[in-house]
């Protein structure tokens, strides 16, 4: 669960305020908003790249501002829009890098690590791609990767920053539908920005609209929610 | 993949120890383990073919070997901090800091400072004001490009610097400079050694720190900083053990180019991994056996006439160089 007790965003002044914000595990939050209006923000701040103004972010009942760069890694994920992959590094390393937080100052990965990107990659049907060169994936299977990894580090919260923003179709579809199950399945709280209306619509559960007015997120239920009214709201 | 991985590692040690042996019998092929032993350990200084030993080819065949493996691990340490396959110590500048603080004591004769471990400390000090000079700019500066033009133009200036230092000097000593400028191998004696070995060590078991955070940051800095990795402190370790390799060699050998560039690109050919403790081992082996190799090639020119080290790494390097850049930019 992730608490946001009475908080101001922003680098310099506040971008974003929001009062009280519960999000819980086993659900899927889309953030929609208008460019420049802090999404990408909300997110640093999430993650504990940047402080808040005022206010504390809480996982799990603990401030993520005042805990060290790898506690915070134990309780919140990242997957950025694209990750452009590397030569030389299997899709089976750059998942495994996930394990990082639970390994020692060497950095070496138990049996029991090893054990949990393979339950991974069978879960999201990847074990073909484990061996390949991650410059040599496409796109949509970077992107599978990327949630891979932040899966194995068995985090309560993961946060997406635009996932499907490089995508075609086809895979900015699965990795909706990926999103949605795996929230549900594993009971981790999923919260991703997008631009994708409809998808969103479709298949998150609570839209977190970025309100430009009184610059705060206004949260709605899926079951309340249209096009129509998300448009009017946040542009 | 890691058997072929293992092959290449023995195959590069076995070709270390043949080009040791090859070095340090003065670039003919021999087994002398007797007089080697006997030079280190029971030095008979009425023994001619011992003095030999000791005062010219150990310390010789020592110093490439371990200014390969320094100048290449710190070359690597750079490309992967700056994400950038055609960073290294000398290509940033990091040597000409060394250059400059060497050149600066050289000049000016203040005798602490001409002394073994104030030449060291003086050259680390000067690689680790470049080294910060260069991470203060890479927080600005995007493009990668652009940080190479900013490591040439710090040797630029330095090298500007140091002629107006020799406008004042003496001859000798600028004769002293240049000499060591040109990058050699023969300036060690017998009794520096455990100093250089020393300092060594203290880059190595600072490694030993960096390899899981360098193993992340192959993916970007931020990845790895939200993968629990502290980046200001790793950042500024890597800029430290970068220095101590880079300014400790620089120090003793004068500031060779090419070695710290090349090496590390042509690990990462052989090797095919992003695993920084196999990339280490790989720079290390690969950088003794091509300093090796260079002063090799110098000690059979001899004969005929006397090449610079850095004329050597410079044939050698820069079509390596050229060949990164047409496959990755």
């Amino acid at each position: 669960m992730i608490e946001l007790i009475n908080i101001e965003i922003g680098y310099h002044s506040a971008l974003l305020s929001i009062e009280n914000l519960v999000l819980e595990t086993g659900k899927f939050y889309a953030i929609i908003g208008k460019n420049g209006i802090g999404k990408t923000t909300f997110i640093h701040t999430v993650l504990g790249l940047i402080p808040t103004i005022k206010g504390e972010i809480d996982i799990n009942g603990q401030n993520i501002h005042q805990i060290s760069a790898n506690q915070r890694a134990q309780l919140v994920a990242h997957v950025p829009s694209k990750f452009e992959g590397v030569q030389h590094l299997t899709a089976r390393d750059f998942i495994a890098m996930g394990r990082a937080p639970y390994t020692n100052f060497l950095g070496k990965l138990a049996v029991e690590d090893w054990q949990i990107v393979n339950e991974i990659s069978a879960e999201l049907g990847i074990e073909s791609l484990l061996n390949k060169d991650t410059s040599e994936l496409s796109d949509g299977e970077r992107q599978i990767a990327s949630i891979a990894k932040a899966l194995v580090q068995k985090t309560p919260v993961i946060v997406l920053d635009e996932p499907t923003a490089f995508l075609d179709y086809a895979n900015r579809m699965s990795v909706q539908k990926l999103l949605q199950k795996v929230a549900k399945n594993t009971n981790v709280c999923i919260i991703q920005s997008s631009h994708d209306l409809e998808l969103c619509l479709e298949f998150a559960d609570e839209m977190l609209i970025v309100e430009p007015n009184k610059k705060t997120i206004v949260p709605i239920n899926r079951a309340n929610c249209s096009k129509e009214k998300v448009i009017e709201i946040a542009f | 993949m890691r058997m072929n991985r293992n092959i290449v590692s023995w195959s590069l040690i076995i070709l270390l120890f043949a080009l040791i042996f090859l070095h340090v019998n003065g670039g003919v092929f021999g087994f002398n383990f007797g007089k080697i032993f006997n030079s280190i350990f029971t030095f008979d200084t009425n023994d001619q073919s011992l003095i030999i030993y000791r005062e010219l080819r150990i310390p010789r065949t020592f110093m490439a070997i371990f200014a390969g493996m320094g100048l290449s691990i710190a070359g690597l340490l750079m490309q992967t901090l700056f994400n950038n396959p055609l960073a290294g110590p000398s290509v940033l500048g990091i040597t000409s800091g060394a250059s400059l603080c060497v050149a600066i004591t050289m000049m000016t004769g203040i005798s602490f400072f001409t002394s073994d471990i104030g030449i060291v400390l003086i050259a680390l000090i000067g690689a680790l004001i470049f080294s910060l000079i260069i991470l203060f700019f890479s927080l600005f500066v995007k493009s990668q490009i652009s940080l190479l033009l900013i490591g040439m133009m710090l040797g630029s200036f330095t090298s500007a610097l140091i002629q107006v230092l020799q406008v004042s000097s003496q001859a000798n000593q600028i004769k002293a400079f240049t000499l060591w400028g040109f990058g050699s191998m023969q300036q060690v004696n017998f009794n520096q050694i455990p100093l250089i070995f020393g300092v060594f060590i203290v880059g190595v078991f600072a490694l030993i720190l960096l390899i899981k955070p360098l193993n992340l940051l192959v993916i970007g800095e931020k990845p790895t900083q939200l993968l629990g990795i502290q980046m200001k402190s790793f950042r500024m370790l890597i800029i430290v053990v970068t220095s101590i390799f880079a300014g400790l060699i620089t120090a003793y050998c004068g500031p060779i180019s090419f070695i710290g560039l090349a090496v590390p690109n042509m690990v990462k050919l052989l090797y095919k991994t992003q695993n920084h403790l196999q990339l280490i081992i790989g720079s290390a082996l690969v950088g003794a056996c091509t300093l090796l190799f260079c002063d090799l090639l110098i000690l059979w020119i001899e004969p005929y006439f006397v090449l610079p080290l850095n004329a050597v790494t410079a044939l050698i390097g820069a079509p390596v160089v050229v060949w990164i850049i047409l496959k990755k930019f």
